[in-house]
């Protein structure tokens, strides 16, 4: 599912790059952004009747036009996704539950 | 179609029984008869419930499954052996998806039986839960059944809370069965 969410902590951009254009898409903290959720810890469940729970909540970023702001995915990522037409998303991940 | 023996005979059943015509009765082209016919249960006042969900237990029962979680089975799947299960993902396409895991709970509910395996996948732990009887699950193979005195609760909801050493035989089990299975397509 998407969401929209707000980047409570984000990795400094370090000082080289602070004033390029490179510095725009980085993620700062106080970002409100579009997310993808791909874990969750609440069970989720699958058509066939099975459950699926994850050890914690976990969300992939967005852009405007909903591709993934960065180019690697990291974790297990739910095959609900494939479901959601997010293929993007699933291709980069590299394990699929 | 089940046919029903009621304890307390109705008159319509008893004029029915007595008549070679109800023994010899073939339904019409139209009426589906599921294939193994099991015999007549007799219907107590009020086991007709049980005596449904029994009977689809045994159609499900295909590979033995019912076998391997049944308490009469003295060899059956304990809470904390490790299984591998796999899943067609569409009725339609062939495809198959694996999950390997140990039990941490079995929840028995006649044909709702469920157990939920969990593992630990890319330092995330995850848990699935899977029903018994669900035409999805193609084949539950027990890679290793846990010993009586190392998990001694019905539900290992504790592991959730544990660091992972539980886990970590696992990925060993994972490959050994993955080498029994390609030396077994060698060998075809």
């Amino acid at each position: 599912d998407e969401i929209v969410c707000v980047v409570k902590k984000a990795r400094p951009i370090s000082s080289s790059l602070a004033g390029t254009q490179a510095a725009t898409i980085k993620v700062k903290k106080g970002d409100v952004r579009r997310a993808l959720i791909v874990r969750t810890r609440k069970e989720m469940s699958r058509p066939d009747g099975r459950y699926i729970r994850f050890d914690d909540n976990a969300c992939v970023l967005l852009n405007n036009k909903k591709e993934p702001l960065g180019t690697r995915v990291l974790g297990v990522v739910a095959a609900e996704l494939r479901q959601k037409k997010w293929m993007k998303v699933v291709s980069l991940a590299p394990r699929v539950v | 179609m089940i046919l029903l023996q009621r304890c307390v005979q109705s008159p319509i059943m008893r004029r029915l029984s007595s008549t070679a015509q109800a023994k010899n009765y073939t339904p019409p082209a139209s009426v589906i008869v599921p294939s193994p016919q099991y015999p007549t249960p007799v219907a107590k006042k009020h086991n007709l419930v049980q005596i449904l969900s029994e009977e689809q237990m045994r159609r499900r029962d295909t590979d033995g499954r019912m076998h391997l979680f049944s308490r009469k089975n003295p060899h059956c799947v304990v809470p904390g052996s490790v299984l591998l299960v796999e899943n067609s993902t569409s009725l339609s396409k062939n495809t198959t998806t694996t999950f390997m895991g140990i039990v941490i709970a079995i929840s028995r509910k006649g044909i709702d039986t469920s157990f939920t395996l969990r593992n630990i996948v890319m330092k995330v732990g995850v848990e699935q839960r899977f029903f018994l009887y669900s035409p999805m699950l193609k084949t539950i193979k027990v890679l290793q059944r846990s010993s009586e005195n190392k998990f001694r609760r019905a539900k290992l909801y504790y592991l959730r809370d544990q660091p992972g050493k539980v886990f970590q035989p696992l990925q060993g089990l994972w490959k050994q069965e993955q080498a029994e299975v390609a030396g077994g397509n060698a060998r075809k």
